[in-house]
């Protein structure tokens, strides 16, 4: 017998005798043989297959001690080791069948974890080649939605397009110069001490004032003259002589005379006429005249796209918004100045003016141009109330007709601006997904790259990826597209929204069964994290649609006041009363007396001691005798009656107790 | 006779079994019994037996034990546990009823007859 070395026989114990404090060298496999003094043959197939079977080192031990006995056993019953060892089989397969044994007596934690381990390869190898194959997808962007974003405005003959003209005025009154600090603007010595202070902090932060801008950047803003800045709209329509800051601005607005007489002339021809674009697609003149090539406070990630060559639908930029929106409050502070100075004319001929801006407007079929129509549709009422309410007599019953009948007359299809936002959300579908011709597609690399754009983890489409990002793309593309619907599912998921906020918005409000909303949906989708990614371009970015058909609903009821207010000035000149009833304005004043869009009844009306009050019963219901809500600040809200402002249930309660008065709205005018 | 894989696979672990029944066997003895008591058509070498000894184990119907031989040599032994006795019980059952099946197809019944 060999004797062994120490170091041989510590390197050939099992670690558990080891711990036990015993050295006994019983995983040395070689000794063992030679101690079985098999033959040179035998003992060679015995360590072959036992080498083969790649098991753990206590399992081989007991294999060679299971096949020496087997050959020492065979020796020792006379059998002829030639016979033993041609009895044998093969070694290979041999170690194959005892491996395979051996390892069905491991441990069920083994099985589990060797289980887990082929999952898991398994997965992988799906995963790399599932990655592999969804790169080799891009995306193909077909339709050119811009092209029909601007449909109407490309068909607009020259001589009938009002943006030439407004882009002249807008150059002229150059709103966009450098900001002037030096002096007190009026509407800073109109502030409250409280905005003073807030407005010094902005000052100092920014070095000007702040106004975002449809792209959510922030530009110093001009400030003056100071009743066109889009923060101070209430200001604005409010402003009487003697106000602080009135005389420097009824000045500037008669200087402006020219400009304005401009901006009028603009708003009575038939369409607008700008095709939309690109921050690169405007001309210089249109980029000086509405402010785009102004230098941003802070460049962000939103600024950094637009200016990228990236031509998604969502980087379209709607500038012409906010000019047309500074030019309807410089045509709002001149119909006050008008009213104070007993010019009816001009007066009138703003208010007509700044509905034809609204018309121009709505020139593109998005939710924002609609929402901006209705926007300037109900300063337009506002104003309408102001001038009839602190000058009655100043129209004559002439302009008065004709202004019931351009209000009544105003034609909006938002239905039109509901579709319109699939337009930029099919574009984003054909600029992620691959197209198969039928409304099918995958998910693409460009894909994520387009997500994280929008996620704001990367900047803009600029340069070739970092390796990370890369790595980061492949190893992201199996898991978006297994967790991201496929481009027909999200498709149908969201036109099957805009089509039920389209008919949610056809149904008159009464008629609201309580049944779930669009909004109720999408709240859903996005509370439940399988549906949130799963949908994420909706969960994303679906609009408030129910806000907007809100806002459109609240805006038509002022619609209906002001048409009865009007009606209800000229009963009251004719018949030097108000009439008992609005059955009495039917048909002479009105075609129709209109109904509470709240309650699908007739509206109310009563007159008090200082005039007529026309009202709808509001979410509540019930009659308050046309008291408008108050706050929870004791300030009159009117909007909070309104349709869906603050829910039936909220309106019950004494302290939200109230109406919602159409005609004359309270704090306006 | 050389007998097929798949009919051994069948065959082998039931023929292993019933060896196991009356006591104990190592090894080798398993070997020489099969031969003998199968005139030769069960025998099977180590590359059989050992991988079909170590699966009837793990699926415990035998256990193994080692012990010393009589000239003092380690060896392992195996037996039938109490799982493997049924499954003897149940598997004697099958192939008598596959034999007489065999038997009533002429297969065989003229070996017996014979």
């Amino acid at each position: 017998m060999t004797k062994t070395s120490f170091r041989r026989r510590l390197w050939k114990t099992p670690m558990r005798d080891l711990v036990r404090g015993r050295i006994t060298g019983r995983l040395d496999i070689d000794r063992l043989l030679e101690e079985s003094s098999l033959s040179e043959v035998a003992a060679g197939k015995v360590r072959k297959v036992v080498k083969r079977t790649r098991l753990w080192r206590l399992e081989k031990v007991d294999v060679a001690h299971e096949l020496i006995a087997h050959f020492l056993d065979g020796i020792e019953a006379d059998t002829p080791i030639d016979e033993l060892i041609e009895t044998f089989g093969n070694e290979t397969q041999t170690a194959k069948l005892i491996r395979r044994a051996k390892k069905r007596q491991r441990p069920m934690v083994w099985h589990a974890f060797a289980w887990a381990r082929l999952c898991f390869a398994v997965f992988f190898g799906v995963y790399f080649v599932t990655a592999l194959y969804l790169m080799t997808g891009s995306p193909s962007v077909t339709t050119d939605y811009l092209a029909v974003l601007n449909r109407k405005a490309v068909g607009v003959p020259v001589d009938e397009a009002a943006w030439p003209i407004y882009r002249e005025a807008l150059l002229q009154l150059d709103l966009y110069r450098e900001a002037e600090w030096d002096s007190p603007t009026p509407y800073y010595l109109d502030m409250s001490d409280e905005d003073k202070e807030k407005y010094r902090r902005e000052k100092e932060m920014y070095g000007g004032d702040m106004m975002g801008d449809s792209s959510g950047e922030y530009y110093i803003d001009e400030l003056d003259p100071p009743y066109i800045s889009s923060r101070w709209d209430r200001l604005a329509n409010s402003l009487r002589a003697g106000d602080p800051g009135w005389d420097q601005t009824a000045e500037y607005l008669r200087k402006q005379a020219e400009v304005l007489e401009l901006i009028r002339r603009a708003a009575s021809l038939p369409s607008m006429g700008l095709s939309v674009g690109f921050k690169g697609d405007y001309a210089p003149l249109d980029r000086k005249a509405m402010g785009l090539d102004r230098q941003p406070i802070q460049e962000t990630n939103t600024q950094k796209r637009l200016d990228s060559p990236d031509r998604a639908l969502i980087n379209v930029l709607l500038p012409q918004l906010g000019s047309l929106r500074r030019l309807s409050l410089l045509l709002l502070a001149d119909t006050s100045r008008a009213v104070i100075e007993g010019d009816g004319d001009t007066a009138y001929n703003n208010i007509v003016a700044v509905l034809g801006i609204a018309q121009h407007a709505d020139e593109q079929p998005l939710l924002i141009n609609g929402l901006f129509r209705v926007y300037l549709q109900t300063m337009v009422y506002r104003s309408v109330q102001e001038v009839m309410t602190t000058k009655p007599g100043l129209w004559s019953d002439d302009q008065l007709r004709k202004l019931a009948h351009r209000i009544a007359g105003i034609e909006m299809t938002p239905e039109d601006w509901f579709n319109g936002e699939r337009l930029w959300f099919y574009d984003f579908l054909q600029r992620i997904y691959t197209d198969d011709g039928e409304g099918g597609g995958r998910i693409t690399r460009q894909g994520i790259d387009r997500f994280q754009l929008y996620g704001g983890s990367i900047d803009a489409f600029s340069g070739p990826e970092s390796a990370p990002r890369s790595v980061l793309i492949v190893a992201g593309l199996p898991a978006a597209s297994l967790l991201l619907a496929p481009r027909a599912e999200m498709r149908q998921i969201y036109d099957g929204l805009i089509d039920r906020t389209i008919v949610e918005f056809r149904r008159p409000l009464w008629l609201a069964d309580g049944s779930e909303t669009v909004k109720d949906s999408v709240v859903k989708m996005a509370s439940s994290m399988r549906t949130q990614v799963r949908y994420m371009p909706i969960t994303l970015f679906f609009p408030a649609m129910s806000a907007m058909s809100r806002a459109i609903h609240t805006q038509e009821g002022y619609r209906d006041g002001v048409l009865i207010g009007i009606a209800l000035e000229l009963y009251r000149r004719e018949h030097g009363d108000w009439p008992g009833a609005l059955d009495e304005l039917v048909p002479g004043y009105l075609p129709s007396v209109p109904v509470d869009r709240l309650t699908g009844e007739a509206v109310r009306y009563r007159v008090a001691g200082d005039g007529p009050v026309v009202y709808s019963l509001g979410e509540d219901g019930d009659d308050d005798g046309g008291r408008s809500p108050v706050d929870e600040g004791g300030e009159v809200d009117n909007d909070m009656a309104g349709p869906g402002q603050f829910g039936a249930e909220n309106m019950a309660d004494e302290k939200h107790d109230g109406d919602w008065v159409l005609w004359p709205v309270p704090g306006e005018g | 006779m050389k007998i097929e894989r798949e009919l051994m696979r069948g065959a082998g672990p039931v023929a292993v079994l019933k060896l196991l029944e009356p006591g104990e066997k190592y090894g080798y003895e398993l070997v020489k019994d099969l031969a003998k008591r199968s005139d030769g058509v069960l025998a099977m070498g180590q590359s059989t037996l050992y991988p079909m000894l170590y699966n009837l184990q793990a699926k415990g119907l035998i256990a193994a034990r080692m012990d010393k031989a009589e000239n003092g040599r380690p060896r392992k032994y195996y037996r039938l546990t109490g799982k493997g006795k049924k499954r003897l019980a149940h598997d004697t059952q099958q192939w008598q009823a596959v034999t007489a099946a065999m038997g009533a197809l002429g297969i065989t019944g003229n070996l017996q007859g014979a």
